[in-house]
């Protein structure tokens, strides 16, 4: 009896130890495993969205257990600001989104050459995109990988007042825009046949370069090289166009007080005005309110409890006033970079180049430029904008416009390399239709690109 | 031999120096470390050409930086704007304050709860005072012109933020908006000081408002005006957020203050220097004013 006991303890024992032992080997297992695991830190401005991240990140980690994506999303201020003082001091986030232009020259330097690391995914994109991305890094070197393009300015229109009003088609030019204005005006007294953000610097710069760009395709680009003083006359050209419309009420004086977000879209969206003028990236605003995601949220701004909501929404690119096809601006619009820093860490360079493909190829594509909603174009061969959430031939025949627009009729980049240009084109614009003088305004423009 | 005055260094034992210079060390560090270094780097910054990226970029270019901001007709029109903005603001500001306070003194039924009215305000951050005065000043459908439309006065309606000639007067009225309510605080306070019985004896004597306040009260409340005017004066030059938010400089550069200039210039046109000599430009008109400003109501206190 004595000797069982005995046994019987010495097993006990023996399977209370090795319970122990077998949840301590789970635990250090476990302990490995959270060690082992590769955080990826991405940061952005608005693109990819929280709600967008939250999806990506579920994705991702489902995929690629071993590796947790850390997303931080800010204003683009905040985002300069935080990128700014992170790279000053070495660091810097594994990933960031930059856009082609000052924001990717600046960190250039810091960037990884994805031309070998990210080959086979680079392969899989349109070779016109990837040219682009390699022009906009310097041509040495790819330090984005384009995750979409976008193209600017388009009039977004209400289609159902449009059919109110008695107007069939769109307008193509300066003749038909004010014969659109002027019956919108008549059956609509109460509301404003267009609005346009003209408060807004960084959406000036860019009306600066349409309307150089109706009168010679590639000419600001031509400037911020240096070939082309700014105060040439195909400047002062533009610029009288852009006198002439305010001068024939096409634009208002009054939109020099008007936001675009704040203001423009929201008159728009309330049925307080027809129509209203923005980049490709609103598409989504085309899409009915009844057309909602998972979480029973409309896409993009279209809210919905406003007075268009059963309202059909269009859109055409902004007519070539100074003549012939219009021509919209853009390109790859956001690129994803990896930290060069990246490079040094074996494990965390394959978990962003699994990242890179997932994003731009895989199913984290379809999560952003393939998504219901999205105005990126995406760089992925074959692939075009999710048009399920268009079912009105008006926003379908809009999306195709925007899509083809930004694939055929792309006459320049929008921006210009020294920022400070890019702001005074804005406050051109803006003093050209509160009727300063155009020459002054462009020979001030001229001394501060010289500066 | 001349003895040395009550308390100088020469009459304490040299423990109690050192123990002194002991107590005021960590202040002196940290005023060192976080402001006087970060001036000194301002100065020399304002030497250079730098995008305010990379240290090894920076090139020396002299008196450069200075050169361009003196013959910038820009900082001409933001030096306009400030001192406008400044002279309106603070008066406004001054006189407002002085007034509600002197309303308020006699402790009258719902004193406190006016006085918090007027001070919510200041409370409030200046994101929510930009957008609420964005939509009275919205051209299209904001409450003043759709008012003034209403009314049959067509005419005065304008674009608010979008005119030249309007946009920076909208900014200080929402700037007056916003800090009456702290000026009234200070003279509250200042208020104060001054003794009942001087009210009484005034009352007495048969002196009306006005007399007891050019008399008793304007006076009286010097060093309440100083405190005042230089938070103003900084206060003005330093001018940001408010512009920012409602204009961002436009319409056409016409409402640029110095510190929109700056943030253009360093957060915008990565011209790290060239903001550096604004900011230098800053300090000295802000040390100047107030310490003008602080020796002009000395002798007005003296005398």
């Amino acid at each position: 009896m004595k000797s069982v006991l005995k046994a019987l303890t010495f097993l006990t024992l023996l399977i209370a130890s090795a319970s122990l032992f077998a949840s301590g080997n789970e635990e250090k297992k476990e302990m490995a495993n959270k060690t082992e695991k590769v955080v990826l830190t991405w940061w952005t401005w608005s693109l990819p969205t929280v709600e967008d991240f939250v999806v990506i990140k579920k994705g991702f980690e489902e995929k690629y257990p071993n590796i947790e994506l850390q997303s931080s999303v800010n204003q683009m201020d905040d985002y300069k600001t935080k990128l700014q003082a992170e790279f000053s001091s070495g660091a810097g986030p594994d990933i960031l989104c930059v856009q082609p232009g000052p924001l990717l020259n600046k960190y250039n330097p810091f960037l990884l050459d994805l031309s070998e690391p990210a080959k086979d995914t680079l392969n899989k994109l349109v070779p016109a995109v990837v040219a682009d991305a390699k022009f906009r890094s310097g041509g040495d070197k790819i330090a984005m990988a384009p995750l979409g393009s976008a193209s600017t300015m388009f009039v977004y229109y209400n289609a159902t007042y449009f059919e109110q009003a008695g107007i069939k088609e769109v307008p193509t030019d300066l003749e038909s825009m004010i014969s659109v204005i002027n019956r919108l005006k008549t059956a609509f007294p109460d509301k404003l046949p267009l609005t346009i953000g003209l408060k807004d610097s960084w959406f000036n710069g860019d009306v600066f370069s349409l309307f150089a760009n109706m009168v010679e395709s590639g000419i600001t680009e031509k400037a911020d090289q240096g070939l082309v003083k700014w105060n040439s006359p195909q400047f002062v050209k533009a610029m009288t166009i852009l006198k002439e419309l305010v001068d024939k009420g096409v634009i208002e004086k009054d939109a020099l007080g008007v936001s675009v977000y704040e203001d423009s879209i929201g008159m728009w969206a309330d049925g307080k005005a027809v129509m209203h003028i923005n980049g490709g990236w609103a598409v989504g605003m085309l899409s009915n309110p009844s057309n909602v995601n998972a979480e029973g949220k409309p896409y993009a701004d279209r809210r919905g409890d406003r007075a268009t909501d059963s309202d059909i929404f269009g859109a055409f690119p902004v007519p070539n006033f100074a003549g012939g096809k219009p021509v919209v601006l853009g390109g790859i619009d956001v690129g994803i970079s990896v930290n060069k820093n990246v490079a040094k860490d074996p494990a965390k360079l394959d978990a962003a180049k699994k990242l890179l493909d997932y994003m731009l190829v895989g199913e984290g594509r379809t999560y952003q430029t393939g998504r219901p909603g999205s105005g990126l174009i995406p760089s992925l061969q074959g692939a075009s904008l999710n048009k399920s959430i268009y079912q009105d031939k008006a926003s379908a025949d809009g999306v195709d416009a925007i899509v083809n627009a930004t694939n055929n009729n792309m006459a320049g980049p929008r921006g210009t390399s020294d920022p400070a240009v890019f702001t005074q084109l804005g406050i051109v614009v803006q003093n050209v239709v509160a009727g300063n003088d155009i020459k002054s305004e462009l020979d001030a423009l001229q001394l501060i690109s010289e500066k | 031999m001349k003895k040395p005055k009550s308390g100088s260094l020469l009459r304490m034992k040299r423990a109690e120096v050192l123990s002194g210079y002991l107590f005021i060390t960590p202040i002196i560090i940290l005023l060192g470390l976080f402001v006087f270094y970060g001036l000194f780097y301002v100065f020399k910054l304002s030497f250079y050409k730098w995008d305010g990226f990379m240290p090894e970029t920076m090139v020396f270019r002299g008196l450069k930086n200075y050169s361009i901001l003196i013959k910038d007709p820009l900082s001409l029109k933001a030096i306009v704007n400030v001192v406008i903005f400044m002279l309106s603001t603070v008066t406004v500001q001054m006189f407002l304050g002085l007034c509600i306070a002197l309303l308020l003194r006699p402790k009258l039924l719902g004193h406190s709860f006016f006085k918090a009215i007027v001070y919510i305000p200041v409370t409030l951050s200046t994101v929510v005072i930009a957008r609420t005065f964005m939509g009275l000043y919205e051209p299209y459908f904001g409450i003043i012109n759709v008012f003034l439309r209403n009314m049959g006065l067509d005419s005065l309606t304008r674009v608010w933020l979008g005119d030249p000639k309007t946009a920076l007067w909208c900014i200080i009225i929402a700037n007056i908006f916003q800090w009456t309510g702290a000026q009234m605080v200070f003279y509250i306070a200042g208020l104060t000081t001054i003794s009942e019985d001087v009210f009484e004896a005034a009352q007495i004597d048969g002196a009306g408002f006005w007399k007891t306040l050019k008399s008793i009260v304007w006076p009286g409340l010097w060093s309440t005006h100083t405190t005042v005017i230089v938070l103003g004066i900084v206060g003005a030059i330093k001018t940001f957020d408010i512009v920012w938010l409602l204009t961002q400089g436009g319409p056409g550069n016409s409402t640029q203050f110095p510190a929109t200039m700056l943030y253009q210039a360093v957060a915008q046109n990565s011209q790290a220097g060239y903001g550096a000599a604004i900011s230098v430009f800053m300090i000295v008109i802000s040390v100047l004013l107030s310490a003008l400003q602080i020796s002009f109501n000395k002798k007005k206190q003296e005398a």
